[in-house]
């Protein structure tokens, strides 16, 4: 059984069928990207995920428990980071997490231990008596995520935790997620910059219009996308006759002959597939000095995930 | 001796249970690191001591031909002072109280308390003991002030007593009021607003009703005056405090106005305390929860 466990989430707003019918999993040690442009149903999804709204349908367990019908028991293993950082006035650091740490019933003696433990892991040491409202972004987005791990929970939902960060405090905030999955956490994130999130995920989940487009491991997913590509070839001589050649295949296409016999196009069709190229080039006696296929990155198959939803 | 023994044992318990509440501990750091509360103690003790100095003179003035009516005079300057003291407290509680659910809400703290193991209950008592411990400190702050007065003579101990504790009684139904409409109007603005408008109903609309019935039908109902001005722990101050007051209380309802007063309050602050606690428990998605 998987921690977090999601089957045909739906909710309305009124008219408006924000969510329809988003099912995934996500297990120990995971992290699931969850990506998806602005209205798509990602905030309203994790929110029902941490239990603050409830679905007009659908189930979710986390640990086998219903976030509905058990949210004491859910509750004790979910951290939420929602978007915004709401701050208390008058609050230091340390009295922020000993806060959060007393309503998650932790005695005192484990709080003080955990909260070192917790501004040693997320880097918070030297603003441990520094006011959480006078934090920059980077810092508070790191006190949020420690508020999140104070109750050690085994699932963390995060909502855009990168936003509004620089790229030293992205950098810093993605090696410390690699380490809280490390240490066995399921991670969801909801994330605009896809780059961020290409090497941190394990697991996708393409969100438009309130229903998936694509879900699984990340390979899985990128394999799925990856229906069309560029490439790039180097002949010995005759580029142009090898050009006209190349037309002939009825899947290669904006075929362009650069400079130094070098051929340029794009080819629809899986990776493994547009080997013809060169079988093809190889057979008509063409010397090929060489070849190479760009990978789809995760702003492609992000793009062409949706664009595919929106032709349909 | 027993049952003494229980009660200190329940109390001290239930003391305990609210010192451990981490709402309260939060709340009461926060406040009194906060510019505000400086303000507002300097604010009701410069009010107090001020009203403190203006009855003096003008109370002192009619009685200093007369050194055997002067405890008469003390006794009136802290009636003047208990009663401006109750007003100021009517005014300060749901003040402290009407923005301490709508602002977590405004602030979008009240998100991460959702997510929490807190139950509504936790946060009311936290809140509401928060707002209570501030009015009780400006109370305490106002104890040199008063006790001028007793240099003057004119109070039984037991009047004190009595006042202390309608004191003590006001400040836990405003504050009670304010939380109130704090967790049941989402913005601060809108919160305070309907607070006010509850003291004032509260206090002024039962006298108001009767005023008015008096004026149109003519009609002697004096008793009906005295039940109606029972809404307001005003009364309660001056039918302890003022004999003639209480002579007057006792002819026409044969009771003390405190036998209606706090039942009342009781009832009120019973239904405000379940209502906002059915609230609240439903915000914090705790209502369907079989665990």
């Amino acid at each position: 059984m998987a921690l977090l466990e999601v089957k045909g989430l739906h909710r309305w707003f009124g008219s408006l069928h924000a969510v329809n019918g988003v099912s995934f999993e996500i297990d120990k040690g995971q992290i699931m990207g969850f990506i998806g442009p602005n209205g798509a149903g990602k905030t309203t999804t994790i929110r029902m995920l941490a239990g603050l709204l409830s679905p007009t349908a659908g189930e979710i367990h986390v640990k086998g428990y219903s976030v509905a019908r058990s949210p004491r028991k859910t509750r004790a293993v979910t951290g939420f980071m929602p978007d915004s950082f709401g701050v208390f006035e008058n609050t230091s650091v340390v009295e922020y997490l000993d806060f959060f740490g007393e309503a998650f019933g932790i005695g005192n003696v484990d709080r003080q231990s955990l909260i070192k433990d917790i501004l040693t892991l997320t880097e918070l040491d030297g603003l441990r008596d520094k006011p959480v409202e006078n934090l920059s972004r980077g810092q508070a987005q790191r006190v949020s995520l420690a508020r999140c791990l104070m109750h050690d929970p085994e699932i963390l939902l995060l909502d855009e935790p990168a936003s509004g960060l620089d790229p030293r405090a992205r950098i810093e905030l993605r090696e410390l997620l690699r380490e809280l999955a490390r240490m066995g956490k399921a991670i969801l994130i909801s994330s605009h910059i896809l780059t961020e999130l290409q090497d941190l995920c394990s697991h996708l989940a393409i969100i438009e219009k309130g229903s998936i487009v694509s879900s699984g491991q990340r390979e899985e997913v990128f394999s799925k996308a990856a229906t069309e590509g560029a490439f790039r070839l180097w002949v010995t001589e005759r580029a142009d006759e090898a050009v006209g050649l190349l037309s002939t295949l009825a899947k290669v296409h904006d075929l362009e002959n650069g400079t130094g016999n070098q051929i340029e196009g794009r080819y629809s069709g899986t990776l493994e597939e547009a080997s013809e190229i060169v079988t093809l080039l190889v057979q008509a006696g063409f010397r090929v000095m060489g070849f190479s296929q760009e990978q789809a990155g995760l702003e492609d198959v992000f793009l062409r995930m949706t664009e595919k939803d929106d032709e349909v | 001796m027993k049952a003494l023994g229980a009660i200190h044992a329940g109390l001290v318990s239930m003391l305990s249970i609210v010192m451990r509440n981490p709402i309260l501990r939060r709340e009461t750091r926060t406040r009194l690191r906060g510019t505000r509360t400086m303000i507002v103690l300097t604010t009701f003790m410069a009010v107090m001591t001020l009203a403190f100095y203006i009855s003096y003179r003008i109370i002192l003035s009619e009685y200093r031909y007369n050194p055997y009516q002067l405890p008469e005079a003390g006794r009136y300057v802290f009636v003047t002072l208990v009663i401006i003291e109750c007003i100021l407290i009517m005014l300060i509680a749901p003040a402290f109280s009407c923005a301490t659910i709508s602002s977590e809400r405004e602030r979008g703290t009240f998100e991460l308390l959702r997510t929490t193991l807190l139950q509504s209950n936790t946060i009311l008592v936290g809140k509401l003991s928060a707002s209570v411990y501030f009015i009780l400190m400006l109370l305490f702050s106002s104890v040199p002030v008063l006790s001028t007065c007793m240099l003057l003579g004119g109070l039984a101990p037991q009047n004190i007593v009595v006042s202390v504790l309608v004191l003590l009684g006001t400040v836990f139904f405003y504050a009670l009021v304010g939380l109130f409409c704090s967790v049941m109007f989402r913005k601060t603005a809108v919160a305070a607003g309907a607070s006010y408008v509850a003291v004032f109903l509260i206090n002024l609309l039962p006298l108001g009703l009767v005023v008015f019935i008096l004026i149109v039908t003519q009609e002697n109902i004096e008793e009906f005056l005295c039940i109606a001005s029972c809404s307001t722990p005003i009364t309660n101050l001056l039918e302890t405090l003022v004999p003639d007051i209480r002579r007057e209380f006792d002819r026409e309802i044969g009771i003390y106005s405190h036998f209606i007063t706090w039942p009342l309050y009781f009832i009120m602050a019973l239904v405000m305390w379940r209502t906002m606690n059915t609230k609240l428990h439903r915000e914090l998605g705790l209502h369907v929860g079989k665990d």
